[in-house]
């Protein structure tokens, strides 16, 4: 069982999770103007 | 309901509990029976924690304000990635290098026992309340819909979960968490496929989101800021990042989720699931309110929802009146439904500005077919002598009851159920837990052993569920005061986690401090919200931080932590 001691750097995960955050939010805004536009 | 709806429900509620009792073999030690022995993997923590969230009202309700707002209320969870990340920068570290079964054992090794027992007698106090809404809200919904005994529906939701959870503890909330994640997602995929084919045939799908776009039911952006909104993209971002730092990182039902992985980065990808999860899990929930909306453009919805409601009107003084209303609904729906036709037929033509008229025209039908709705629900809010009333929460439930196919109505009812069953699982083993570790342990019986600590601990879980059972089976006869309590449990969020930042960003902040801080907080946000209650609610969690963190600050400063003892 791995312990409280494994810890491994996850700057590259915090990166990716606002990345893709950004990218579902633009997707969001995206479909809301593209489909609201008339 | 159908026979194989009914065999549905009980088999899948009998085979969560039996799977829930049969890992009692497992329970040796408060350790194993709180924490799994911080054992589990992180996928299946990461599960439980979004299960907890998703309570049954996210799927009754959630789907209402779909149908009625579109995906608005998406923007509560903007904040949410961040909070998550700024998580497991900070406390999720804290808590699992320092080892603790409960957030609170931390405050008094970085202050004192009383900032730990206040902090934790507020948890016990606002989750205790909240098991109430999380169980009598759909009970309400479902025995309105389906005829059944409110007693009965409220006690079919919580007897199981206070089984299955005494018996089998946090292993058997973490694994049913698991399979009611599998099944909600499941459930919601099928209501999207089942609302499509409800759609005419010349109506493809894109076809209907351009239909819901029109009436600005795809935004799910506000850029307004606005204190008064709840729902605005800035409210989200930063009332809602407060909100989530205070619910996953201070509220024990969440930590405990977390304290059980393997690691502190299988902890922090427990939460992360989330962060990278949660937003496009509500955007499907919202999608089948705004697909409900458009099933009922072209199929006939009733003027309310809520059918005791429609029968108590129907029936009382105002009969001539809502009878005219319903005709005039009647037609308004014709109309709306025409004027959809039109503008799909406009918006498979060339011609643009056609098109542009034609959604013009289904914009002013939507808007008559909905002011009729509001004359009727301020009608019933006359008969009932309510100052709100509103039928959001019966919408996507009288759709599974009337339109879903046979064996998917099971399945939508089950999901319903074990939604509420899975979060008061979860409340009532991490109210065990604080009463146990925080209370029983650390002032009345601090020696003791394992097995003397475990059997007190399913007995404290037993006693949560019964005070749930009777205070839900209570507060399904409350009516709207259901959301006052809900809404009580609110005022401690944004103050508990500034007691949490006290702790993690200033050295200097002593126990005093904290202690008076956090009163100052409660008080603070106890102001707004009597005081000035247009101030939409996301914005208290602010007022609690900044004010414990001020003043705890402030009080520290003339009250310093006195050294510890060698």
């Amino acid at each position: 069982m791995a312990g409280a001691g494994d810890e491994r750097p996850m700057g590259r995960t915090y990166v990716s999770v606002l990345m893709i955050e950004a990218l579902v939010l633009l997707a969001l805004f995206a479909v809301g103007r593209y489909f609201g536009s008339l | 309901m159908h026979l194989i709806d009914w065999t549905i429900v009980v088999a899948y509620i009998s085979w969560l509990v039996w799977d829930g009792v049969k890992r009692t073999k497992l329970e040796r030690t408060t350790e194993s029976y709180f924490l799994a022995n911080r054992s589990l993997p992180w996928w299946a923590v990461g599960l439980s924690v979004m299960a907890t969230q998703l309570s049954a009202i996210t799927l009754v309700g959630t789907t209402g304000q779909g149908y009625s707002d579109g995906m608005r209320f998406i923007q509560f969870y903007y904040g949410l990635p961040l909070a998550m990340i700024i998580l497991s920068l900070t406390l999720v570290p804290f808590f699992y290098r320092a080892r603790v079964y409960t957030a609170y054992e931390y405050l008094e090794r970085r202050f004192d026992p009383k900032t730990r027992a206040l902090t934790s007698l507020l948890f016990l106090f606002s989750r205790g309340l909240s098991c109430s809404v999380i169980v009598a809200a759909p009970a309400v919904v479902l025995s309105v819909i389906l005829g059944w005994n409110v007693t009965l529906t409220a006690l079919a939701i919580c007897v199981p979960a206070v089984v299955y959870t005494m018996l089998g503890g946090v292993q058997a909330v973490t694994w049913t968490d698991v399979k009611v994640m599998g099944l909600t997602i499941f459930v919601l995929f099928a209501a999207v496929v089942v609302l499509g084919q409800g759609l005419p045939p010349n109506v493809g799908m894109i076809d209907a989101l351009h239909i819901a776009g029109t009436t600005g039911r795809l935004s799910a952006f506000d850029f307004r800021f606005t204190l008064e909104e709840t729902y605005t993209f800035w409210s989200g971002m930063l009332g809602g990042l407060f909100l989530m730092l205070s619910y996953f990182g201070c509220d024990q039902s969440q930590v405990q989720r977390y304290l059980t992985a393997r690691s502190v980065d299988e902890a922090r990808s427990s939460l992360l699931m989330s962060a990278y999860w949660k937003i496009p899990l509500q955007a499907l929930v919202l999608i089948v309110g705004v697909f409900s909306f458009l099933f009922y453009t072209f199929n006939q919805p009733p003027l309310l929802f809520n059918p005791v409601d429609d029968a108590r009107v129907r029936g009382g003084q105002q009969a001539t009146q809502y009878a005219a209303l319903e005709k005039e609904f009647d037609s308004a729906f014709e109309a709306r439904r025409r004027a959809a036709d039109a503008f799909v037929a406009a918006h498979h033509g060339d011609d643009a500005a056609a098109e542009r008229q034609a959604a013009e025209a289904f914009r002013r039908r939507e808007a008559e077919a909905k002011a009729v709705r509001s004359r009727a629900l301020a009608l019933v809010k006359q008969v009932k002598g309510e100052t709100s009333y509103t039928d959001v929460n019966y919408i996507f439930p009288t759709f599974i009851t009337t339109a879903m196919p046979i064996g998917l109505v099971g399945l939508w009812i089950v999901a319903i159920i074990t939604a509420a069953t899975d979060s008061i699982a979860a409340e009532l083993n991490s109210l065990a837990t604080a009463t146990v570790i925080d209370f029983y342990k650390r002032h009345y019986r601090p020696v003791a052993s394992e097995e003397h600590y475990l059997r007190v601990s399913k007995v404290a879980t037993g006693l949560w569920g019964v005070f749930a059972c009777w205070i839900a089976v209570y507060a399904s006869t409350l009516g709207s005061l259901i959301e006052v309590v809900n809404r009580f449990g609110s005022f401690f969020y944004g103050s508990i986690l500034g007691v949490f930042a006290l702790a993690i960003l200033s050295r200097r902040a002593s126990g005093t401090g904290a202690f008076v801080g956090l009163i100052a907080g409660m008080g603070a946000v106890a102001a707004v919200a009597f005081g000035r209650p247009e101030i939409s609610f996301l914005w208290h969690n602010v007022v609690g931080a900044a004010v414990v963190f001020v003043v705890g600050s402030i009080v520290s400063a003339f009250v310093p932590q006195p050294p510890k003892e060698a």
